[in-house]
């Protein structure tokens, strides 16, 4: 198995296969997302109305994700950790609760919305698992996604971690499949130890 | 490959403490919907709640009742599946995988309230179990196990699929025992926020009534143990039905709406099945996601219509004993599925006035004995989450 594309995202500098691909001078942690989606040229209006973990994790996956993917929709998985999940948004929900409480920021009150934002941008049909941990788990990590590509006809994965709180953005997302290509590295516990390593503070 | 047997479990609900009440429960077709007692709200919204204060479910669960109350209803389901096996697990390899939406959001909001008025006061004590994986760790050393646990959290198929990769750990022979399973206790967040979606029925609900008007939340918890086969010997059970499919899917279609046709939902059921070595028609009764939403009951009836095609299986969905408990209801009716396997029949599906006009079947509206093999269990989550389970008789 193996990781094509990796993507690293620490607050306000993003790379991609190890080269700096982006980055924003914003004096605030809700700016980044924002000023990294114009920077990027992105046009996808849903992306403001989502929450700060979706938009991370939204944009990390638009930078990783090859632009023409040679898999099945509907069997590529999704596999993504993290540990603040949605507090930035269970706060803001919690807060318009003093008024009439808004649906929109509900929504967006469980962490594995940001896997139903990625699914649908891309047609994501495959297996989705969205744990939370204070950590990332690489041996945990390893074993959901090679046993999905090498038993459960999953065809390619998008995998990693993503924190996004008032302070902290850092996310760490993998483009992985069983075929190899030029400049893949292997997928196993090793890898994903450096890279998470090299991402997360 | 090992298959993932069923060696133990544990469920707490409105209808029952434990399995043995929540069987006569549903024997008795005897619903738990009606108004909150314990959750302080000013809706006058019905719900599925626990007739047990948090002083109650604490001494019950042996635990501080200073806990969120979701701690409290996941270690007494946990301790019903765990403890009766627990002396006999020496040498073996255990993990613990559970699953909750609200974590301990109960105490935050009580925190939160005081927080607002005066940023000096509010007892910060209340905000520690905040994030769902602490409800994982609180079970876990309430259960004295000091072993590899994770959280999973996809809304409300959240504990189908930590049965789902329980026993996918089980099967690839990583653990001799994984105990997987859910929580969720009822919130303000909750309550507020599916109100404001404006999914939630005013009376009990009705899932499958062409008249339906939205769903009732509930609470509740339950596991499973799954066993290896040496495992399940070791333990001395002689296990009624094991783990034999699983699977889920993305939608890929709206965050808290599914496509008309099921397409997440169709795959997740297809994929499960074949998972199991059966076809459709192995199938003996499927316990639906039947949520009461329009939305959902509409799609989920149109894919199992695509799946089962003239030949419907008796079905049901026990959200009208139990309303929706949000991130304990894949392992709550994982529970009801083993008990129709062991009972050998059917369970009931409550307040069915006019069937949907758009289905050519409609559920079995009594407890209906017959021959049960295989079980399918859906279960359904924002975020495009479609999971199912296959349980069969071993």
């Amino acid at each position: 198995m193996y990781i094509h594309h990796y993507l690293q995202w620490q607050h306000d500098q993003v790379s991609r296969d190890g080269q700096p691909l982006f980055a924003a001078a914003a004096t605030s942690t809700s700016e980044i997302p924002q000023l990294l989606y114009r920077e990027a040229g992105i046009s996808y209006p849903k992306f403001f109305k989502m929450d700060l973990l979706s938009k991370v994790a939204f944009l990390a996956a638009e930078w990783v994700v090859p632009a023409v993917v040679n898999a099945d929709k509907n069997h590529i998985a999704t596999v993504v950790s993290t540990g603040s999940g949605c507090l930035d948004v269970d706060k803001r929900f919690e807060e318009s609760r003093a008024g009439l409480a808004s649906p929109a920021l509900f929504v967006y009150t469980l962490p594995n919305i940001m896997l139903g934002e990625i699914c649908i941008r891309h047609g994501f049909k495959g297996e989705q698992v969205c744990t939370v941990a204070a950590e990332p788990d690489p041996a945990w990590l390893s074993f959901c996604v090679s046993d999905q590509l090498q038993h459960r006809g999953t065809e390619a994965c998008l995998c990693g971690h993503v924190e996004a709180v008032e302070g902290r953005l850092e996310a760490c997302l993998l483009w992985v499949s069983a075929q190899p290509s030029a400049h893949a590295m292997r997928f196993n516990q090793d890898t994903l130890k450096q890279l998470f390593n090299t991402t997360f503070t | 490959m090992p298959k993932a047997y069923i060696a133990g479990s544990g469920i707490i609900t409105c209808i029952g403490n434990n399995t043995t009440e929540n069987l006569s429960a549903l024997r008795a077709g005897a619903s738990g919907i009606g108004e909150a007692r314990f959750l302080d709200t000013r809706h006058q919204l019905p719900v599925g709640e626990i007739r047990l204060s948090n002083e109650q479910l604490a001494e019950r669960a042996g635990a501080d009742p200073a806990l969120p109350r979701t701690a409290l209803l996941s270690i007494i389901a946990a301790k019903e599946a765990w403890e009766p096996l627990a002396g006999r697990a020496k040498g073996l390899r255990i993990a613990f995988i559970s699953a909750n939406t609200v974590g301990g959001m109960d105490l935050t909001e009580d925190f939160y309230a005081s927080f607002k008025e005066d940023p000096q006061t509010g007892d910060k004590e209340k905000v520690r179990f905040h994030e769902c994986g602490s409800i994982t760790t609180l079970t876990l050393k309430a259960l004295g196990l000091d072993c590899w646990s994770t959280t999973i959290s996809t809304a409300c198929s959240s504990s189908a699929n930590s049965i789902m990769m329980g026993a996918r750990l089980i099967e690839k022979d990583r653990y001799d025992i994984v105990i997987a399973g859910g929580a969720d206790s009822l919130s303000r967040f909750t309550l507020n926020g599916f109100h404001s979606l404006m999914i939630l029925d005013k009376e009990p609900c009705r899932p499958f009534d062409e008249h339906r008007q939205g769903l009732n939340l509930g609470e509740g918890a339950a596991y499973l143990v799954l066993a290896g086969d040496k495992a399940a010997a070791q333990l001395g059970v002689r296990p009624a039905a094991a783990v034999t499919g699983y699977a889920n899917a993305n939608d890929a279609h709206h965050q808290t709406a599914s496509s008309p046709e099921g397409k997440g939902n169709q795959l997740a059921m297809a994929r499960a099945i074949r998972q199991a070595g059966i076809t459709p028609a192995d199938i003996g009764y499927i316990n639906l996601h039947g949520t009461g939403t329009q939305n959902n009951d509409a799609s989920e009836g149109a894919a199992v219509s695509a799946i089962f095609g003239h030949s419907v299986p008796p079905a049901s969905s026990t959200k009208g004993f139990t309303g929706h408990t949000l991130g304990a209801a894949g392992a709550v009716e994982a529970v009801y599925a083993l008990l129709s396997i062991q009972e050998q029949a059917c369970l009931p599906h409550l307040r069915l006035h006019t069937p949907m006009a758009a289905l050519h079947w409609q559920p079995v509206t009594s407890m209906k004995a017959g021959l049960v093999q295989h079980v399918l269990s859906n279960s359904f989550g924002f975020g495009g989450n479609c999971s199912a389970l296959v349980l069969s008789a071993v």
